[in-house]
């Protein structure tokens, strides 16, 4: 059973549909890639998803459990995890408090600030510094880590790499293939496609709010990607 | 000389206790509440019932007072401001605008225009007084009070800054929706953070009420002495509104010293003094108009 299920799901801004109708399913320990273009609606997708964005139509249903109707602190209950893009961090606030913040799904699992910092090592001498003054790949580790102390089953990551020195992308990236050996469901948005076809077990592309790719990395090819990302069918190029 | 100093601190610290809720409720939930004043009226009027015609005790009255005008924030936060806090900045001001009209007129109704006082219930205190060297002698409530102006303070601070609910209520404050996505029950938050905000008026109500007496639509009044300590002093912190309430108090006891009619004037130039320097630069916006802009901001 998928850990994380999403059948039809539509939103908009205003007038604007940004997402229209798009389906996809994350099992426990896979990771999905959702790639695209700036404005493509990942974004409203995934927030959609988490309930922080109000969808017109379709479901998500999380272990089995339909969640649509929900809002967004009790979706989070529930273990469905979003790192926001930016990460939206609270600033003023000490890398313990921001961890501790996460605890407030009320949720049981593995997850303390202790496991945390083993699993961030970074992070342990950090612990009573202010978020707001820790580098980009710091505060994503923080984001991270954040989300995990809720103890989700399904965790979505938005834009990970975005404005992280390659060093700090690369540590990222260690620690999410460490939750999905964990059996984590990971729902990851990427602009690197490189990255993407490296590391993903599934690759959705949307261009204008609709899929415009699914396929395994094995299946496809970065030139593939680029042009499902513009748009293209498959076949045409980019 | 010094027996004026002496009273400028004691009354800053009554100062202090009526803006400290408003301030709080300010910087964690963004709401300017001008019903402040009509609530601390209002939990004045209950300690009455309470302490003079059920012959309760003013502590046990206090003690249920606090919990009557905590589920009365949690209420208000519910019905009212919830919904006002979604049409911008202004509608959460009229929102509290009326209620205090309302509030004000429904005690009119049901009290009259009596003026009441609190000093009954404490018997000899509220002339009491306490001797200081060079033969100062300083009322005890007074003391009191400006002893509960910190503590409340104080308690809040930690609350905000060490506890659990109070990482919670500044996470909902500063980004509600990322709050929300770490399952925090933002309106709950918001409830329980406008209900500490009105417990803490209850404080303010038993100082009012110690030091003098107050009718129906003594209320603006009091707001307008909250407001104006906590934009001298500014938010960011709560003890700045204790700093901010203490400028209030000595440039009024200054001013009645130059003028015995000086008083109030001296309040109002202190606090278009502060009005002036926070709007330099051309900001024209609350966030500046509260000292937010520099060091306290979130966004």
């Amino acid at each position: 059973m998928s850990t994380l299920e999403v059948t039809d799901l539509r939103a908009s801004h205003g007038q604007l549909n940004a997402v229209h109708g798009v389906s996809l399913s994350v099992r426990p320990g896979e990771m999905l890639f959702l790639l695209g273009s700036n404005g493509a609606g990942k974004t409203t997708l995934l927030r959609s998803i988490a309930g922080d964005h109000r969808a017109d139509g379709g479901n998500v249903v999380l272990s089995g459990v339909d969640v649509s109707r929900d809002t967004a602190h009790h979706r989070a209950r529930s273990g469905l995890s979003l790192v926001p893009e930016g990460r939206r961090l609270f600033p003023k606030m000490t890398v313990r408090e921001n961890l501790m913040l996460g605890t407030s799904t009320s949720r049981e699992g593995p997850w303390t600030i202790d496991a945390i910092y083993e699993a961030f090592p970074n992070l342990a001498k950090l612990d009573r510094s202010l978020a707001g003054k820790l580098s980009g790949g710091e505060q994503q580790a923080v984001a991270i880590g954040r989300a995990l102390m809720g103890d989700p089953v399904a965790v979505m990551l938005d834009e990970v790499s975005l404005g992280l020195s390659p060093a700090a992308v690369e540590f990222a990236y260690e620690a999410l293939l460490r939750l999905r050996e964990m059996g984590l469901a990971l729902l990851i948005v990427e602009q690197d496609l490189n990255r993407a076809l490296t590391t993903a077990d599934q690759l959705v592309v949307m261009c204008e709010g609709q899929v415009t790719l699914r396929a395994t990395p094995r299946e496809t090819s970065l030139a593939e990607l680029a042009a499902a990302s513009f748009g293209h069918k498959k076949g045409e190029a980019a | 000389m010094t027996s004026q100093l002496i009273n400028a601190i004691l009354l800053g610290g009554y100062y202090a206790v009526l803006a400290t809720g408003l301030a709080f409720m300010y910087s964690v939930m963004n709401v300017i509440n001008l019903a402040h004043g009509a609530l601390i009226v209002l939990s004045a009027y209950g300690l009455w019932l309470l302490g003079g015609n059920l012959g309760l005790p003013l502590p046990v009255a206090m003690a249920i007072m606090v919990v009557v005008m905590f589920a009365v924030g949690m209420f208000l936060q519910r019905v009212v401001l919830s919904r006002a806090s979604g049409g911008g900045e202004l509608l959460p001001i009229l929102a509290t605008f009326g209620i205090s009209i309302i509030l004000d007129n429904l005690m009119f109704q049901v009290f009259g225009a009596d003026s009441l006082s609190l000093a009954p219930l404490v018997g000899d205190l509220s002339w009491a007084s306490f001797e200081l060297p060079g033969f100062i002698f300083v009322g005890k409530t007074s003391v009191y009070i400006l002893l509960a102006a910190i503590v409340v303070i104080a308690g809040l601070e930690w609350l905000l800054r060490r506890t659990a609910l109070g990482h919670r209520i500044q996470a909902v404050s500063q980004d509600r929706a990322t709050a929300a996505l770490l399952g925090i029950d933002t309106q709950r938050t918001a409830a329980i953070a406008t209900g500490i905000a009105l417990a803490t008026g209850v404080i303010a109500a038993t100082a009012m009420g110690l030091r003098s007496a107050w009718g129906p639509y003594g209320g603006s009044a009091q707001l307008l002495f909250a407001f104006e300590a906590v934009v001298i002093g500014g938010l960011g912190s709560l003890w700045r509104v204790l700093a901010g309430a203490m400028v209030l108090a000595f440039a009024q006891s200054l001013a009645a010293m130059i003028h015995p009619q000086g008083f109030l004037i001296g309040g109002h130039l202190a606090f278009l003094a502060a009005v002036f320097i926070r709007l330099r630069g051309g900001s024209f916006d609350l966030k500046s108009l509260l000292g937010l802009t520099r060091k306290g901001a979130t966004a």
